[in-house]
């Protein structure tokens, strides 16, 4: 996992969008209706971003702190004068 | 080990670790409120749904891909939109100048001829023009006449009242004359689900009218041999002589329940114990119900949605109905929090919107969520 952040606005950015989509075209109908011709794909997308969002979100979260902490240590240690 | 491999295992472990609690916190966070029947909670949905239903929505607003369907959807839409709104306006009537004429405008538009073409379409004749017949109309009358009578409930000067009546007497007179107490929804086409919708009706009228109601004891009787034995579910069709011509299905198990407590039937809350026991399953704290009891497996349909990993959409928003009005509280958190995760909300201008529900989805939901408690 080198990149939780950007996993992260990803999926935030993907679930923000989608939610003003499904609200806007009622994309979930194509679900629903079996012989519906509504992009069932997209609906389907829009689901797994935002379980992946509810279910990985606070694990990225602390891992995103996390690299940034281990960034930071590592700059300050660059930075530290040597003895 | 590595320390690459430590490094990755420990990221998989961070990462994979919260979501075995926090997704439930999150989701169920709402799920107390609406279980006690918070009113700004309630509020925010009814508004929604009062928005939706005064604006219209029409038959042309479904692409199911059958007009049959569209219709049918169109025509839930207005029903359950009107159980809702005054299941809200009975839990909180201080709400009744607010909410009585969108709830009234959902009973204007059940009763137009666009929205009742569907049913007279397989019938070959107007459900309201042929009372006086004997054709069965299960689907539309059982519907539309359970609204009338929670409207007559709130506002017993109603202007449906006459209409409430003549639908009663016809239904009932329908029940009596059918040797299998069951009527038909559309010609040779036999659903429990749809009886239960008539039934409660018929006891919502006669409790109105302080009497009993001989056609519903009656029904009531032979209910027997439309519940599997096994599961204790409703088959979901039968056929003409009263045996089963479907499979016990949860779906229009839990939407049948809702039905008979609404009209304060015991039955609904034996059919909500065997959903529980026989389709109840969970995830991490996410409740779901299985479409088929466990042991038999199915495809989904227009009436179950889709059967992901065999849960049923329908079946699980259904139940939590079930729950609220047997007083399982931890039976509707659980399932209120799946209906939060897959619902969407949206909120926004003290309204609610469960977007990948839209209009039929919200006011089911609503409906669901505000059903009476014990």
């Amino acid at each position: 996992m080198k990149r939780p952040l950007a996993v992260l606005l990803v999926l935030v950015v993907a679930h923000v969008a989608g939610i003003h989509a499904m609200a806007r075209w009622r994309l979930m109908e194509s679900l629903l209706a079996p012989n519906a011709r509504l992009p069932v794909a997209a609906a389907i997308g829009f689901l797994l971003a935002r379980f992946a969002l509810v279910f990985l979100g606070p694990g990225l979260v602390i891992l995103a702190a996390r690299e940034l902490f281990r960034k930071r240590a590592a700059r300050f240690h660059e930075e530290a004068p040597s003895s | 080990m590595t320390t690459r491999a430590r490094r990755l295992a420990a990221s998989l472990l961070i990462l994979l670790l919260p979501a075995a609690f926090f997704p439930a916190c999150w989701c169920g966070r709402d799920a107390g409120r609406w279980f006690r029947g918070d009113r700004e909670m309630q509020m925010a949905l009814a508004r929604h749904v009062a928005d939706e239903t005064l604006g219209g929505i029409s038959v042309k607003d479904f692409k199911t891909g059958s007009s049959l369907f569209d219709a049918e959807w169109a025509f839930g839409t207005y029903q359950m939109g009107a159980l809702g709104l005054a299941q809200v306006i009975r839990e909180h009537p201080e709400m009744r100048a607010e909410l009585l004429p969108a709830l009234e405008a959902c009973l204007d538009r059940l009763l137009s001829p666009g929205l009742a073409e569907f049913d007279a379409r397989s019938w070959g004749e107007h459900p309201l023009e042929s009372l006086d017949g004997d054709k069965g109309h299960a689907a539309y009358l059982g519907y539309v006449n359970l609204a009338l009578g929670l409207h007559r409930a709130i506002a017993p000067e109603s202007r449906f009242r006459d209409l409430n009546d003549r639908i009663s007497a016809a239904l009932e007179h329908r029940l009596l004359a059918s040797p299998i107490r069951i009527l038909e929804t559309y010609p040779g086409e036999r659903y429990p689900v749809d009886n239960c919708a008539v039934l409660g009706s018929l006891a919502i009228h006669a409790r109105l009218g302080g009497r009993d109601c001989p056609a519903v004891a009656d029904a009531l009787a032979a209910w027997d041999l439309y519940v599997d034995p096994a599961s204790g579910l409703l088959y979901q069709a039968v056929d003409g002589s009263g045996k089963p011509a479907d499979s016990p299905r949860a779906s229009g198990t839990g939407l049948g329940a809702f039905f008979l407590s609404t009209g304060g039937l015991p039955l609904g809350r034996e059919l909500h114990a065997a959903i529980r026991r026989s389709c109840g399953s969970g995830f991490l704290g996410f409740g779901m119900v299985r479409e088929y009891p466990r042991g038999s497996a199915g495809s989904g349909d227009i009436d179950s949605g889709p059967v992901p990993f065999g849960i049923g959409f329908s079946a699980t928003g259904f139940h939590l109905a079930g729950c609220r009005s047997a007083g399982d509280e931890a039976g509707f958190r659980a399932l209120y929090r799946t209906a939060h995760l897959v619902g969407t909300p949206l909120d926004g201008g003290g309204r609610r919107n469960y977007v990948c529900g839209g209009p039929i989805g919200n006011a089911i939901l609503l409906a669901m969520l505000t059903a009476p408690r014990p």
